[in-house]
């Protein structure tokens, strides 16, 4: 079935997606239901059903609508037209921002998304994958380590995820004052393969050093 | 502690079942194998269904115990799991000290525990599922105690020297958060058996200066 279109429908779709976002927030994949979202929505199950064929798509779109405006928020903070150094701290620092201004959002992406059904977590790693790619420019950069290994990047990228997701769900630790307290330790573990560590807090670069013989 | 680990490996292997008939076991022994057998039956579904999807009763059925046996030992699936999860935890812990003491070089001694950390998981995925996926699923208390096992990883993998507190533990959950999606990106794509090739990469991110500042 073709989903309805006209503005009427635009809104209710976007009701819908909304909703999804907050009940998902609250009670999580499982515990969400259909009933309680069209409430929450104001709309129709015949509605609901015109829009999705069932809940999981729901949260996938709900998922998926989150993720775009977040992703157009960091392109405003972080244009393509700054260094990339620059781009991935403007990006980072906007992304701890949205996080601790929306946690409810954040939680449904960071936390909830891999608690859904496969075609959820299927889109969990492809919106992480975008970063994979954003921080493999790096590479290209004069003083970057020349034996970074191949999953450097998805290595990077899932434990900052695994660093914000604990926050968000077990809480608590230093930065319980939000997310905005992890960025000097964040941009340090995403920049300073590329940079050397004095460097990635946005002091002039290091000298690179060569790994220390690892013999403890 | 000697115990546990070999328990764990048993039901890691599955091999726990008693044989059928009169055994005249004592009741002490038959409900520590009946445990063994609910800890493995859990395993089992929570592979093959995912940890939300997973019913006591598909548990009951997968270690051909009754509903009600499940609950003179277990309040609930979360128990279950909790204490499955103990057991695996310990194994893996044990596989990884077994492999390299503390008096071996660190470069080494990381080398050797991360090989037996890929070679237990890549050996059953099952195992490894139930180790790194499910409780990302599952959330809540489970997820806490994941946590405490990714701790106790990062700290066999941690230089004589480095930094310590907070710096430490974020370190510690940033490289272990990276080391575990490696590994879950290839379990889910079907590929466990091409864990160990993460070898390399792992000692990389583990002794040089990327994700773990030494």
């Amino acid at each position: 079935m073709d989903p309805p279109r006209g503005a009427l429908a635009a809104t209710q779709r976007e009701r819908v997606l909304a909703a999804a976002e907050q009940a998902v927030a609250e009670k999580g994949c499982a515990g969400a239901t259909i009933e309680g979202i069209v409430k929450l929505a104001g709309v129709s199950t015949v509605t609901f059903y015109e829009h999705f064929a069932d809940k999981e798509e729901c949260f996938v779109a709900a998922f998926d609508r989150a993720v775009e405006e977040t992703r157009e928020q960091l392109r405003e903070a972080a244009p393509a037209r700054l260094a990339w150094p620059d781009q991935v701290r403007e990006g980072l620092r906007a992304l701890l921002a949205a996080i601790d201004d929306d946690p409810a959002r954040a939680r449904m992406c960071l936390v909830e998304a891999q608690m859904g059904g496969p075609a959820l977590v299927a889109r969990y790693d492809v919106a992480l994958d975008d970063v994979v790619a954003k921080l493999r420019e790096g590479r290209a950069l004069g003083s970057a380590r020349g034996w970074l290994p191949d999953s450097l990047e998805q290595a990077t990228v899932g434990g900052l995820a695994w660093l914000l997701r604990q926050q968000l769900e077990l809480g608590g630790g230093e930065a319980s004052g939000g997310v905005g307290e992890l960025y000097p330790r964040m941009i340090e573990i995403a920049l300073s393969p590329y940079m050397g560590g004095s460097a990635a807090m946005g002091e002039a670069p290091a000298a690179i050093t060569e790994p220390v013989a690892a013999d403890g | 502690m000697a115990d546990r680990a070999q328990a764990a490996e048993q039901l890691a292997a599955g091999r726990t079942r008693l044989p059928p008939g009169r055994h005249g076991l004592s009741s002490d022994f038959v409900a520590e194998n009946q445990r063994e057998r609910l800890l493995n039956g859990l395993v089992e579904a929570v592979a093959a269904d995912g940890y939300n999807a997973t019913t006591i009763g598909r548990i009951a059925e997968a270690s051909k115990i009754s509903r009600r046996t499940f609950y003179e030992h277990f309040e609930g699936k979360e128990e279950c799991f909790l204490a499955a999860y103990e057991m695996i935890d310990t194994h893996v812990g044990a596989a990884m000290l077994a492999a390299a003491g503390p008096k071996e070089p660190w470069s080494e001694r990381v080398r050797s525990r991360l090989a037996a950390l890929l070679d237990v998981l890549s050996r059953d995925p099952a195992v490894a599922r139930f180790y790194l996926v499910e409780p990302l699923a599952a959330g809540g208390e489970v997820a806490a105690r994941y946590r405490d096992a990714m701790q106790l990883l990062a700290e066999l993998l941690r230089p004589d020297s480095g930094p310590s507190g907070v710096d430490a533990e974020v370190r510690d959950q940033a490289l272990m958060g990276g080391i575990a999606t490696l590994i879950r990106r290839r379990l889910n794509a079907g590929d466990a058996v091409s864990i160990p090739d993460l070898l390399p990469d792992l000692v990389d991110l583990s002794t040089r200066d990327l994700l773990l500042k030494n």
